[in-house]
């Protein structure tokens, strides 16, 4: 499981940036408020990430959709993301019995992955919700149809107090079944009833049906913060992911694109199955 | 070679919303196209498919031998061509020029580079190195 990674300069550049990114400050603007006084999640909301971004027209009329690429070599892209996965230092700690088949997953699980082959990315792999809708007793959250988030999404998740129905404990679901409460100003969800075959992650983090999710959210000016929090009888310890920031759409006009069909279709045309990234 | 005018909205989209549409990947394409040839193709489209994870666009080829090569061309994702504004221009029955690598395994199968619409408007796909 110990594999040691030589990181170019180029690399080195990247991960800088990236962690550069990070550093910018929230917006100390007031946080708005609901009328029973939590703050108002309500929204659309931009994953603050290393992303492409559609560029034009130009003089000449044309279009470039530039893509993150080491280099400005567009073939780079996908190996600098799995070179960015790999080298990451936030680790899920399996048991002994497990180290085999999550490193075989990581390596050669290209055709394995549960969104390689159109499945949904599941919680909390999908990451923050890409609009919120909130009640006083409910919020929901939707999730945009995207390459790496899977199909379009929701989730309905009770703030009422309640627990979680027995039937949503037996299930084994992608998304899970979350009930909410406030603590302060953080929204707390604790969600249950998962399936096994979604990944926690692209390095073949698997997980078992006794996964259980808390994710924290709470509110700094415009950017919404969220991480999730994994415990499951799989690991030697609960998982904390990488916390995530979005920030909010200010375009009184956005919205999302219609979902559409999910068809694989590189399966069968991939010389090498091996490589990953 | 008349170019096609972008709706506003779309120009609009896709510079106020940031317009971010792929941060991580399906799969890695050096496994299924060779990333380093580039090669063009000019053809007549006979099929737009507009799914997840990738589009797919299949055009017949004039080889020059008498024979025509339906070939297959797959683009990047599919929110990135809407947020361009363009999937209406991506019709069958229209002819289309396609830069694209090709398939390691030697079918008529490529990845679209670029592809250049009836109204000369030339759409394409670059990497940009983040840490510039």
């Amino acid at each position: 499981m110990n594999r040691k990674f030589i990181l170019s300069s180029e690399v080195k550049s990247i991960l800088v940036a990236l962690a550069l990114s990070c550093l910018v400050p929230a917006q100390t603007q007031e946080v708005p408020r609901t009328a029973d006084g939590h703050p108002d999640l309500s929204g659309y909301w931009i994953l603050i990430r290393n992303a492409g971004v559609t560029a034009g027209p130009d003089a000449a009329g044309d279009i470039t959709l530039n893509l993150p690429s080491r280099n400005n070599d567009i073939a780079n892209f996908e190996k600098d993301f799995a070179v960015l996965e790999r080298s990451h230092r936030n680790k899920p700690l399996y048991k002994p019995e497990h180290w085999d088949t999550v490193q075989d997953l990581d390596w050669n699980g290209l055709t394995q992955d549960p969104v390689f082959n159109c499945r949904p990315a599941g919680v909390p792999r999908v990451g923050p919700p890409h609009k919120i809708i909130q009640t006083p007793t409910e919020i929901v959250f939707l999730y945009d149809s995207r390459v790496n988030y899977g199909p379009a999404a929701y989730r309905v998740i009770p703030l009422d107090g309640r627990d979680h129905h027995s039937l949503q404990v037996a299930d084994t679901s992608w998304l899970g079944y979350g009930v909410g409460h406030w603590e302060d100003d953080t929204l707390v969800i604790e969600s249950v009833g998962f399936n096994n075959e979604s990944w926690l992650g692209w390095t073949g983090y698997i997980h078992s049906w006794d996964m259980t999710v808390t994710e924290r959210i709470y509110r700094e000016g415009n950017t919404l913060h969220w991480e999730a929090t994994v415990d499951d009888t799989m690991l030697l310890e609960p998982w904390t992911l990488d916390p995530q920031r979005s920030r909010l759409n200010p375009d009184p006009e956005a919205f999302f694109f219609g979902s559409v069909p999910c068809e694989e279709r590189d399966a069968e045309h991939i010389v090498d199955p091996n490589v990953r990234g | 070679m008349k170019k096609l005018k972008i709706p506003s909205m779309y120009v609009f989209l896709a510079f106020f919303l940031g317009a971010s549409f792929m941060a991580s990947a399906h799969h890695a394409v050096q496994a299924q196209f060779a990333v380093d040839e580039f090669e063009t193709l000019t053809g007549v489209m006979t099929k737009v498919e507009l799914i997840n994870p990738h589009p797919y666009f299949y055009l017949d080829v004039d080889e020059g031998n008498g024979q025509v090569v339906n070939w297959a061309i797959e683009s990047v994702a599919l929110n990135a061509l809407r947020r361009a504004g363009l999937l209406k221009e991506l019709a069958v029955d229209r002819e289309y020029t396609v830069e694209y690598n090709p398939a390691r395994n030697g079918e008529p199968l490529g990845l679209m580079v670029a592809i250049t619409l009836p109204s000369g408007t030339r759409l394409l796909m670059r990497g940009q190195d983040p840490s510039q």
